[in-house]
């Protein structure tokens, strides 16, 4: 487990994060969200002992992560921006970390880059950003560690490879003891993958929640009603988060379960209703908006 | 328990990644060690073969090419430095290098220790091979000895310790700062900042304080420092650098060890050290430019001083903010630390400018002086020094003691630096005829004290009449009277107005040339010393650590010493004789008076010639040689042109005047 207790970060004068804390339980996939700037790239070079907190600690399995070589060993950063040293092949990539981590899987490398048809010879200043982005990803889970931490991992690859990572990531958290944070800035990239995700805007955190929670809390619904008064009753009765008008439909969005909402509104026998799926990016929205912060716009 | 992760591979895996330094440098080495080596021993052996140099020389030339003497080796050495620091330490200048570094499951030590060892590794490995190829070259060319050997390796070693040091500083550079640009700059001013703060101070001294008697003591103890003390012309080990260079290694790793990885892409690491930093670096460069406007002029110097300063000031504190922050719109930050080096620059200016510490009045009281040495510029033998160190060995072994004389000569050369620096021009010295003055205390409390003045011989004859008397004084005058005077060879050098050559006599022959020599010495008064005209001197080759040759005047009074060279060969003639000179030419300054010549025959631009043989009679007692301790008249001066067929190697004279004639 990762704990994440009152971190500070500054960058001289700059508060880069401000006061972080949180849990990442094992097996689960995290999703650390946030705006450019948010802190995510900053937190997750602190989980991986890059950076060292200002303030707080954070704890890898009970310990503390800076300059601690054995809980270093479990974890693998992928940056933004992957190093690879000059003139190396993903081979001589894979020597490199196997050389690191002792668990590190050649065969299982050497058959995944195949499989994205990529050369393992080739030199890897000679591949694209997004092949590149996938060797840094298949060095990550070939190395066997326990928390694999990736600062927009999927930025760069095309959809049909961002499924086939999120295909090899599902498969690594069924097979072996594995806990991938993945940091990104584009909800829809984590909604289909992440089980609790966290928000974090101008270096805090506003909120860490299961997802599947997030989702059975908030729903959407469209309906008509004939009466004007009827509607008014039952946006008294619901917890509405937000609710738009376009001629006689109206959509609202609302916190509760799913049946209670679903009784509710048809007592008031609508002419029209139906719920609707909310999206990770309207549930976000909506949970901002009501902590108090207009953030949409930095989302759509 | 958890296995650890292999030294050795990750040593290896670095040497490979950055194996280019090392090929790069092995290359370089290759070819100036053993190649150019090669093509230079060659050279040295065919001399050798032909007797032009000894053995021990073709040694020292052979080493010295494969070490620190060899500038293009030195200039490679220090590159190698950066090289090796910056390739394998890069990383902390890169975020993106140090997210890869910094997150795998390695220490901060054992990572900084791998990548030190194999920078150390890029330049050992490339530099001994050339040196073993060099030293292979040496002996199949008949040239290697177990002397030369040994002498090679120390050489190698010294080398190594000069590398070791540069490699540090460079690493030192890497440490504190986050930019490869502003890091290479760092290493510039680390290795730079002492010696350019030498260089100002002794600019400093040089321009205001006049007695100050050792032009060269800062570079001197510096390079003996940097170089290891030097014996003679050869420098030692550099045993210095190794201390300073295992203090460095502390001090890096620490510094690694607590560096912050958000330094990467800034210009500093540590932002806190910008402000003393850049005093540090403020204080000299505007010091600095104010001394050099200063020396640049001879007008007005306290304003260009003054602009100078400011000028620096401004400058500096421009390119160190643009550095900082790499934005224009900043350069007025940190404006404490630009006042804290405005007010040092201007304390170091006011404190040398005003001679705050009296340094050119000082006299020590007479208790506190256990011994002191006095030695007189162009009077008596003069030495060819190394460089232009001062005769330190003389006026070390001279141990006057108690004799107020040596203090009355002392009281006037302060009474004419005073005169000196109101008038500002040192030139003025030479038109007094005034001649530097070395004066040397031996304190009681084991403190050594020089100051050099300028006094004319006429202001202290009678104190300087009462110190001839003195054997001390007189042996450092004529250092041949030392019973432990010591010549190199018997190579003789000999010069009268007649000819100018070198001499290969026999020892004996040599020795019977001293000890002629020696005798006219002991006879020869103080008022003679002072009258008696010379140009003809004879020189032997010193085995000296501060001397080359020493030139001792033969005065026409030198009976002995005349009969002895006779003897050998030469007929040596101290004075002109009328009948060999052609014509004479006496040039004088305007407001010069010459009492031998009228007036009316000098031209406008004040120059006379006559071939007139009565005329030359006439003016030949005038002329004064060039080694003569005689009183000269200001701007007046003669050329002497002789008879061709009285001229060895066409020769011409050139002399003083007197200020008057002997009685």
């Amino acid at each position: 487990m990762i704990e994440i207790q009152g971190v500070q970060k500054w960058f001289r004068d700059i508060e880069a994060i401000q006061d972080i804390s949180a849990e990442i339980r094992e097996g689960m996939v995290f999703g650390l969200v946030g705006t450019n700037g948010a802190g995510k790239s900053t937190l997750l070079r602190i989980l991986a002992g890059v950076l060292k907190a200002d303030a707080g600690a954070v704890l890898i399995d009970g310990e503390p992560v800076y300059e601690n070589e054995e809980i270093k060993k479990k974890v693998f950063f992928i940056p933004d921006e992957q190093h690879y040293f000059a003139n190396e092949s993903a081979k001589g990539m894979m020597e490199y970390y196997a050389m690191i981590y002792k668990d590190f899987d050649r065969e299982k490398f050497a058959t995944s880059i195949r499989r994205f048809g990529m050369d393992m010879d080739r030199k890897l200043s000679t591949f694209s950003k997004g092949m590149k982005r996938q060797v840094s990803v298949l060095l990550g889970i070939c190395a066997n560690t326990k928390y694999l931490l990736c600062d927009e991992t999927f930025d760069g690859l095309d959809p049909v490879m961002r499924q086939a990572v999120k295909g090899i990531l599902a498969d690594e958290i069924m097979n072996r003891d594995f806990t991938p944070i993945i940091a990104s800035h584009n909800l829809r990239e984590l909604e289909d993958i992440c089980d609790h995700v966290g928000l974090l805007h101008k270096g805090g955190i506003l909120f860490s929640r299961d997802l599947e929670d997030m989702k059975c809390n908030i729903h959407k619904i469209q309906c008509v009603f004939k009466e004007q008064d009827t509607e008014l009753e039952l946006l008294r009765e619901l917890q509405v988060l937000k609710s738009v008008r376009a001629g006689s439909l109206l959509t609202i969005t609302v916190r509760g379960n799913r049946e209670e909402i679903v009784r509710k509104t048809e007592t008031k026998a609508p002419l029209f209703y139906e719920v609707l799926p909310l999206t990770l990016e309207e549930i976000f929205i909506s949970e901002t908006e009501v902590a108090g912060y207009d953030i949409k716009n930095f989302f759509l | 328990m958890t296995s650890k992760i292999s030294f050795s591979k990750m040593l290896f895996h670095d040497i490979k990644r950055r194996i280019w330094v090392m090929a790069g440098l092995l290359i370089v080495f290759f070819v100036e060690v053993p190649i150019f080596g090669l093509m230079n021993m060659e050279w040295m052996l065919s001399n050798y073969k032909d007797d032009y140099v000894t053995e021990k020389e073709l040694i020292t030339d052979l080493v010295e090419w494969a070490g620190r003497y060899n500038t293009t080796l030195m200039i490679m050495v220090i590159a190698a430095a950066v090289l090796c620091a910056f390739s394998g330490f890069d990383f902390l200048f890169s975020r993106k290098k140090l997210d890869l570094y910094h997150s795998i499951p390695v220490k901060r030590e054992k990572l900084f220790v791998i990548q030190y060892v194999s920078g150390l590794l890029m330049f050992i490995v490339p530099f001994m091979i050339s040196q073993i190829i060099y030293m292979v070259f040496c002996v199949a060319q008949g040239a290697g000895s177990a002397v030369l050997i040994a002498r090679l390796l120390s050489e190698a070693f010294s080398s190594f310790c000069i590398f070791l040091l540069l490699y540090h500083a460079a690493l030192l550079a890497i440490m504190l700062t986050g930019k490869l640009v502003v890091g290479i700059l760092a290493f510039a001013a680390l290795v730079c900042y002492i010696p350019a703060v030498i260089m100002i101070i002794q600019s400093f001294v040089a321009q205001f304080f006049c007695t100050y008697a050792e032009s060269y003591w800062f570079e001197v103890t510096y390079e003996s420092y940097m170089y290891g003390e030097s014996g003679g012309s050869n420098y030692g080990i550099p045993w210095f650098t190794l201390v300073i260079s295992a203090l460095l290694f502390g001090i890096v790793l620490y510094l690694y060890k607590k560096r912050p990885s958000e330094a990467a892409e800034n210009s500093m690491t540590y932002p806190k050290m910008q402000a003393p930093v850049k005093v540090l670096m403020m204080i000299p460069i505007a010091a600095g430019c104010g001394i050099l406007a200063c020396g640049m002029t001879s007008l007005y110097e306290d304003a260009w001083l003054i602009g100078g300063t400011i000028f620096g000031l401004l400058v500096a504190q421009f390119v160190i903010e643009t550095i900082y922050s790499y934005n224009i719109r900043k350069i007025a930050a940190h404006k404490i630390a630009f006042v804290i080096s405005g007010v040092g620059a201007a304390l170091l200016v006011v404190f040398f400018r005003f001679d705050i510490i009296g340094y050119d009045t000082y006299i020590p009281e007479q208790a506190e002086v256990k011994t002191m040495g006095i030695y007189i510029e162009d009077m008596g033998c003069e030495s060819e020094l190394y460089s232009d160190e001062w005769p330190r060995e003389i006026l070390g072994k001279m141990n006057l003691e108690d004799i107020p004389e040596a203090y009355d000569v002392v009281r006037q050369g302060i009474e004419n630096t005073a005169y000196l620096k109101e008038s500002g021009d040192e030139m003025e010295m030479y038109y007094m005829n005034r001649r530097q003055i070395w004066v040397y205390y031996q304190l009681n409390s084991g403190k050594t004290v020089k100051r050099v003045y300028w006094i004319s011989l006429g202001e202290i004859d009678h104190e300087l009449s009462v110190l001839y008397e003195v054997d001390s004084f007189k042996e450092a005058l004529f250092p041949i009277l030392s019973d432990d005077y010591e010549i190199a060879n018997t190579e003789f050098s000999i010069e009268d107005p007649y000819t100018s050559k070198y001499w290969s006599l026999k020892e004996t022959e040599v020795q019977r040339v001293i000890a002629a020599y020696k005798k006219d010495i002991e006879a020869l008064s103080y008022s003679e010393l002072r009258t008696v005209s010379s140009a003809a001197s004879i020189g032997f080759g010193m085995d000296s650590k501060y001397a080359y040759y020493d030139y001792c005047p033969v005065y026409p009074t030198f009976v002995n010493t005349l009969a002895v060279i006779k003897d050998l060969g030469y007929e040596m003639k101290p004075e002109l004789i009328a009948e060999d000179v052609v014509s004479i030419n006496i040039y004088k300054g305007s407001e010069a008076n010459v009492s031998f010549v009228p007036e009316e025959m000098f031209d406008e631009e004040g120059n006379f010639q006559t071939s007139d043989k009565e005329l030359i009679e006439a003016i030949l007692p005038w002329l004064v040689g060039e080694y003569s301790a005689v009183d000269t008249a200001n701007e007046i001066y003669a050329d002497v042109y002789l008879d061709d067929a009285h001229l060895d190697e066409g020769y011409s004279n050139y002399y003083s005047v007197r200020q008057e004639l002997p009685e």
